[in-house]
């Protein structure tokens, strides 16, 4: 009888100290450092301690965090504490700073900053909560070899993947190209219409060859080119490209409620192709390297050979 | 002057005036002003050849001379009308077209005389003219010409008696510069026009000379030389282009609209005025060819000056529809700027010249924020962008946010100058022009021989009018079928590269025009 009553002593140390450690937290709701729970649970050897906190963390009841001055034990709000099961503390933490980032997706560099782990450990876990399908990683458009993390079920952010021109992370450059080549040939199309009919005054002309950015969306719709749905921004995007091709011009004008619209007309070139741009020197690759009498002479121009051929 | 342009006038000079005039005026290029024993010194020639070369060159319009303290008379080279040498051939298509065979004959003898009497001018175009009333016709000519300004009149002579001067001093007054002497149509003698006419005359009248004529006893209007006025077909050139291009983008109604504007105000505006005077829209209807309705007229002008280049420019709403000015300035730069863009589509593909334009509208650009704007995809803008770079189409710009400029920590921006660019590219043309003048000449120099042939062939063809069939395939035969082969292509492998070099030309006046027009302003 003596010999139980001992061994029921040994448990219910820890157990105490345990409840007091939490109880303490508790009270402390930003957190106790270690030094001033060492200070409190001055009773207990250092060995009991450890074994109380490490057991407290396992069961989530606490967290760990790192402060200035040291470690820093934080009781755990029951909603976090619920939402994982099975996990050890790291990875609680890493979880955590995934969860802050949002939908943006956090990178792995930042991860480690945040929580001061080792990469391989990082990683480890990284690999660990995908596994669990927790997070996923993203590959993002910015930077093409980085991968960002984020909580499962998000749907990532716009900037991430960028939006409409971009599936599964590749620019779809045909996409753009085609329909690039849609518009420019609607609003030429629009032009000549104007051009041919010729009981209208120069201005009216002028005015029925300028279209919308609405009516180039329509337009691009009932073609059915597009497997997503474009918005007028992404017309719009496509439209500014054609004006850096110099095939459009864009004027703004004021609509009825007070706004200003953006109004879109087929441009013809101010001069064809310059004649500087047909002799075989404007094309040579090594232009700065020829001199009469040199290796590399008019004399014996190759380029000049072949554009006299035909 | 660069050294590009250097090696285009040596060229030149060659090709037109021979060896020795060519090399004292390259030595005059590279070392300014210099004294006439100096320059036979340094470039190894007899004083005598220097003399007659300078001669030459003065007599040209192609050298000029002044006095240094006193004693020393200095020379040095015009290399503006050196490579004006350059538009000759154009000038003189262009005044046929204008005027007709017998004014592109006087301008012929103009240019190659350098500067010439009226009467030197008429008694040689009519002996070239199969024509008998020839000299009716060519009188009208010339003084079609001097009327347009084509043909400007040399200053005189001053004649002062109280001290020798070393060199002439010549006066000139304004008004004379386009005053015709009177001449009489007596079989080619001319009586002596009256020089000394105290009256000035304004510019702007072109009539023929009204003051009376003193006769002398001297047959030929001495002392009144003209020759070719160069800026005034530069003027030309420059409307015509503008012309051209305003009928390309906007149609045919807007071309002839500026059209006539440039020519109410062709004698009007000098030569290198940022823009035209002000003309009402009902003069500009009044001088069309087709009458357009006035409505129709003034519509378009409104859409002229609306576009964003600033051809056609509103200058005030005063007057029966609005004033309009054409705006010399900003047409030399839209054109520069489209031969510029030209330049790269050819040579860098469409692709980068969206690149191109992107960067000439946004002024400075990172290097995302291109790849993001020109919607290319980010390995290939990174491509085209650096590729242009190197060849300094495009230029960066560093912006460090640390003082120790890392990499990773600056901004670097992108962005294109259009003045320099035209710079580079019209040194790039110039060097074009001298690599297809090389080769020409190689291609003569390997095809002497057969060349030499061809024309012993004709000479012999010519002394034997009436030489009988045989005879005749007899000197046909002196020449093999390969031989033919390579007569006919080194025929057409010329006739291209004189091509290229004329088409090269209108490249090199539209730059040449627009860095002009930047340095007048």
């Amino acid at each position: 009888m003596q010999t139980d009553v001992e061994v029921k002593q040994e448990p219910t140390i820890p157990l105490t100290l345990e409840t007091e450690i939490l109880a303490l937290c508790n009270d402390n709701p930003k957190g106790v450092s270690d030094k001033s729970l060492e200070t409190a649970v001055a009773g207990y050897d250092v060995k009991q301690r450890v074994t109380a906190i490490n057991r407290l963390l396992t069961m989530g009841k606490l967290e760990l965090l790192r402060g200035s001055s040291g470690l820093i034990y934080r009781i755990k709000t029951p909603s976090a504490v619920g939402s994982i099961s099975g996990v050890d503390n790291q990875e609680k933490l890493v979880y955590q700073i995934i969860e802050s980032a949002g939908n943006k997706g956090i990178w792995t560099r930042e991860i480690r900053y945040k929580c001061n782990l080792m990469l391989t450990e990082v990683n480890k876990i990284l690999k660990n909560l995908e596994s669990k399908k927790i997070i996923k990683a993203v590959k993002s458009v910015a930077a093409a070899k980085r991968k960002v993390y984020m909580l499962f079920n998000l749907q990532p952010d716009r900037s991430v993947t960028g939006g409409a021109w971009y599936s599964d992370q590749d620019f779809e450059s045909e996409f753009v190209e085609v329909l690039n080549q849609q518009c420019f040939k609607f609003l030429q199309q629009k032009c000549e219409n104007a051009d041919k009919d010729t009981t209208l005054s120069p201005t009216a002309t002028n005015a029925s060859s300028f279209a919308s950015s609405e009516e180039v969306l329509e337009f691009i719709s009932k073609l059915g080119i597009s497997k997503v749905t474009l918005s007028p921004e992404d017309i719009e995007t496509i439209l500014n490209t054609l004006i850096y091709d110099g095939k459009v011009q864009q004027t703004v004008v004021p609509v009825a409620n007070g706004e200003s619209k953006k109004l879109f007309k087929a441009l013809k070139p101010l001069i064809e192709t310059t004649d500087f741009a047909r002799t075989p020197c404007s094309l040579c690759p090594v232009f700065n390297e020829c001199r009469p009498g040199g290796e590399i002479s008019p004399e014996n121009c190759l380029y000049m050979d072949e554009w006299m051929e035909y | 002057m660069s050294s590009r342009e250097c090696l285009l006038a040596y060229e030149l000079l060659q090709e037109h005036y021979g060896k020795i005039v060519a090399d004292v005026a390259s030595f005059l290029l590279q070392n300014g002003w210099q004294p006439l024993r100096y320059i036979a010194l340094k470039a190894n020639l007899k004083l005598d050849q220097v003399r007659k070369a300078l001669c030459l060159l003065i007599q040209h319009k192609l050298a000029k001379f002044h006095i240094r303290k006193r004693k020393i008379v200095e020379y040095a080279i015009d290399t503006e009308n050196v490579l004006s040498i350059l538009f000759h051939p154009k000038f003189i298509y262009t005044v046929k077209l204008l005027y007709g065979d017998a004014a592109e004959l006087i301008v012929e003898e103009a240019l190659q005389h350098g500067i010439i009497l009226m009467s030197t001018a008429i008694k040689s175009v009519a002996d070239r003219l199969p024509d008998e009333n020839g000299s009716g016709k060519i009188e009208k000519a010339f003084k079609d010409l001097v009327q347009t300004h084509f043909l400007q009149r040399e200053p005189e002579i001053e004649k002062n008696e109280e001290e020798e001067n070393i060199v002439p001093i010549f006066t000139q007054n304004e008004a004379d510069l386009y005053r015709l002497p009177t001449l009489s149509d007596e079989s080619l003698k001319r009586k002596r026009s009256d020089d000394g006419s105290d009256e000035p005359k304004a510019k702007r009248l072109k009539s023929e000379n009204g003051t009376p004529s003193t006769p002398t006893d001297t047959v030929e209007d001495d002392g009144v030389y003209w020759s070719v006025n160069i800026s005034r077909f530069r003027q030309y050139f420059r409307d015509q282009s503008i012309v051209a291009s305003v009928t390309q983008r906007f149609g045919t109604p807007c071309g002839e609209i500026v059209r006539a504007m440039l020519r109410i105000s062709e004698v009007t505006t000098p030569a290198n005025a940022q823009s035209t005077q002000p003309i009402s829209s009902a003069e500009i209807a009044r001088s069309l060819p087709q009458k357009l309705p006035m409505e129709h007229v003034e519509q378009h002008l409104k859409l002229l000056s609306n576009d964003e280049d600033q051809i056609v420019q509103l200058f005030d709403d005063s007057g029966s529809g609005g004033l309009y000015v054409v705006n010399l300035k900003n047409s030399a730069l839209a054109l520069s700027t489209a031969t510029v863009l030209s330049y790269v589509q050819q040579r860098y593909g469409s692709k980068a010249c969206r690149i191109f334009r992107l960067l000439m509208l946004k002024k400075h650009l990172e290097q995302k924020q291109v790849e993001e704007f020109a919607m290319i995809p980010p390995k290939e803008a990174k491509g085209y962008l650096y590729h242009m770079l190197a060849e300094n189409m495009v230029i960066m710009q560093e912006v460090p946010r640390t003082p120790d400029h890392a990499p990773a920590r600056t901004f670097y921006l992108y962005s294109v100058n259009i003045q320099r660019l035209s710079r580079i590219l019209l040194v790039k043309c110039y060097k074009t022009c001298t690599n297809l003048m090389t080769r020409r000449n190689h291609l003569i120099k390997t095809n002497k021989r057969i060349l030499d042939k061809e024309e012993r062939i004709t000479a012999i063809k010519a002394t034997l009018p009436d030489a009988d069939e045989a005879q005749l395939e007899e000197i046909e035969e002196m020449m093999t079928s390969s031989e033919r082969t390579s007569l006919t292509k080194h025929q057409h492998c010329c006739n291209k590269l004189h091509t290229a070099q004329n088409q090269l030309l209108n490249t090199i006046f539209v730059l040449d025009s627009y860095l002009n027009a930047l340095s007048s302003a």
